[in-house]
């Protein structure tokens, strides 16, 4: 477990580097972070003055040993749009995505394992061709054009809910949606596959011979097996949800949270923000798939961490 | 004597666990995703929706051949006589708009044709570029191993531990969104998948008495990679290419959306999504159509795939025939 940790912590570490230097490269060598941020009239003495403010006359080698440098500090510059440090912006925002992502995935979970597990049961039924039509949706709909098609009917035409912002619990409903019903039919189509595959296992007929209700055995003994890859793709569900979805969603309904601030940045030409959005973007994605891991061993006491 | 005799017992074991193998590293994200929707479409009939992904498809290439002979107006052409004109079957619409004209009078159909083009031209370019790169990659880690082949795939690993939809709005932010720019951009974010398969299948072929007779008779390494490697690779490989492909549509849609992707004046159907968006209150259609065409392309494209994996992979056509004969005789038995 020791080993594994530590393991872990230095594939985490590494994702996070590796984030930071194609940010790094894509911005200042690739890109001109002047050129993004400047207004097209600003003069030559302006630009310079910029650059050097920025530091950005330096070497890149330099540039680089001192990004990563305030990196280490925790300290993610000065955002160009707010005037005030980037981070604190970032960490304002983040507990609105989380609210939002984890409430979105938590209903996708909790109503694609019954589904799944039903569908499973009696193939081909109603039931299952719901599972497989909700899958097959879930896997083809952008969800940008799902979150507006939700606007279309349950804000404009029925006006049921709120089109956009953040107040009461009635705002959540319609972004939560858009990021579950897809993430939905995903989960559900692997719990309903692999409770296929469980239940022709040998030791389901044993349970069965020796006479276990059949609840048992499909809540129990298969559920627990199938529950496996269902985890893996949860997680991986959870981390586009953070790292990409959450952009699309939060920028549709106005939803104050880090994908909308992403969108904002990208809108001001905010690098420095952007930066800063992404780093802590990276952190969550490496501590989801750490968790991911430490419940798969909860799940499969037979997986050894190392 | 018996020292000289061939261990055929052997050889047989190293085959099958050669099989046993390659089937383990088709276990990847993509492959889980793809069984399941695979064991979902059996339901409906394996031919039947293979069928409409085949039809999907040919659909897709040939609206983007055609666009210009089949668009009934300049995707471009504004009429501001005809801003927010209905689809034809509602009230105040007609058939020289059949799906309803956007807000600056354009023509819903034209873009949705011509939008097909940049989907298409988008999707290809990146599976060519990520797949050329991502195999390359892939045969030589597998092949040469050590420490070439730790540090791709460390590389790879670290990449797909991270998405990349925001990865991509920032490098699209920086070096600014274009064609091109997208086209790269996606590419760099999906070359790792083509590595890993690409790895696995080599490591478990490199293992099999065919290629180390090759290897013993003196060929040189490029033609064990080419003629005896990548034959093993054809299947898997170009199923993966075809859910790639669908996975970048909703990624240029997604990216057109937010702004960073395709520019206007060129047409995209994520663009048209975003630009439908102001006039969300007065034309329905404007979001709608688009949307639906790239759901329908995402989803023939997907269920192509399926169908592509049980008609180009000979193991999967042989259980499939053992499954249907089976059905048969027990249909005649019952």
């Amino acid at each position: 477990m020791g080993r594994f940790a530590v393991r872990r912590i230095a594939q985490g570490f590494l994702v996070i580097f590796g984030v930071t230097i194609m940010v790094f490269v894509f911005t200042r060598m690739v890109g001109d972070p002047v050129k993004v941020m400047l207004p097209l009239e600003a003069s030559p003495q302006e630009r310079a003055a910029f650059k050097h403010q920025l530091g950005l006359d330096r070497s890149i080698p330099v540039q680089f040993a001192s990004y990563v440098g305030q990196l280490a500090r925790g300290d993610l510059g000065t955002s160009l749009w707010q005037r005030r440090p980037a981070i604190d912006i970032v960490l304002e925002a983040l507990p609105r995505t989380l609210e939002l992502v984890l409430a979105a995935i938590a209903l996708a979970v909790l109503l694609a394992i019954p589904l799944g597990v039903l569908a499973a049961l009696r193939p081909g039924r109603t039931l299952d061709r719901l599972a497989v039509v909700l899958s097959l949706a879930g896997l083809s709909i952008p969800q940008f054009w799902l979150a507006l098609l939700l606007i279309l009917v349950f804000a404009v035409r029925i006006r049921l809910f709120p089109t956009a912002g953040m107040g009461g619990p009635e705002h959540l409903v319609l972004p939560m949606l858009a990021l579950a019903l897809p993430a939905l039919g995903r989960i559900a189509m692997i719990v309903r596959s692999s409770m296929i595959d469980e239940l022709n296992q040998q030791y389901v007929k044993t349970a069965d011979a020796k006479g276990l209700p059949r609840r048992r055995i499909v809540g129990v003994h298969a559920l627990r097996n199938a529950s496996i890859p269902a985890l893996t793709l949860t997680g991986w569900e959870l981390i586009r949800a953070l790292a990409g979805y959450s952009v699309v969603v939060e920028t549709v309904f106005a939803w104050p949270g880090v994908g909308l601030l992403a969108n904002q940045a990208l809108d001001q030409q905010d690098l420095i923000l952007l930066q800063a959005i992404v780093f802590v973007v990276a952190l969550m994605v490496v501590l989801v798939n750490v968790a991911i891991d430490i419940l798969y061993k909860a799940v499969d006491p037979r997986i050894k961490l190392v | 004597m018996a020292r000289t005799q061939p261990d055929l017992g052997k050889t047989r074991r190293r085959e099958t666990e050669h099989a046993a193998q390659h089937q383990e590293f088709l276990r990847g994200r993509p492959y889980d995703v793809l069984r399941a929707v695979q064991s979902a479409v059996l339901e409906l009939r394996q031919d039947k929706a293979g069928l409409f992904g085949v039809a999907i498809v040919t659909l897709l290439v040939a609206t983007a051949v055609f666009a210009p002979w089949l668009a009934p107006h300049d995707p471009a052409a504004q009429s501001l006589r005809n801003r927010l004109a209905p689809p034809f079957w509602a009230d105040g619409g007609s058939m020289s708009y059949p799906l309803g004209a956007d807000g600056l009078g354009r023509d819903v159909l034209s873009r949705l044709i011509f939008g097909s083009r940049v989907s298409l031209v988008v999707g290809l370019s990146v599976v060519l570029l990520a797949g050329t790169f991502g195999i390359l990659m892939g045969l030589l880690a597998g092949y040469r191993g050590g420490r070439f082949d730790s540090v791709i795939m460390r590389v790879v690993d670290t990449q797909v531990a991270f998405p990349g939809l925001l990865l991509a709005l920032v490098i699209l932010a920086a070096i600014g969104p274009s064609m091109t720019t997208i086209i790269v951009v996606l590419a760099i974010n999906g070359w790792m998948v083509y590595a890993r398969i690409t790895r696995g299948v080599v490591l478990s072929a490199k293992e099999t008495p065919y290629v180390e007779a090759a290897e013993i008779v003196g060929c040189r390494p490029w033609r064990v990679i080419l003629r005896h490697l990548l034959p093993n690779l054809a299947s898997p490989l170009l199923t993966l290419a075809v859910l790639e492909f669908a996975r970048i549509v909703l990624a240029e849609a997604a990216l057109s959306f937010l702004g960073v992707g395709i520019q206007p004046p060129q047409v995209s159907w994520g663009l048209m999504v975003a630009q439908g968006r102001d006039y969300l209150f007065d034309g329905w259609w404007i979001i709608t159509f688009p949307g639906l065409a790239i759901a329908l392309t995402v989803l023939g494209v997907n269920l192509f795939a399926s169908w592509l994996r049980v008609a180009a992979d000979p193991q999967e056509r042989e259980k499939r025939f053992a499954r249907s004969s089976s059905e048969i005789s027990q249909g005649t038995m019952a």
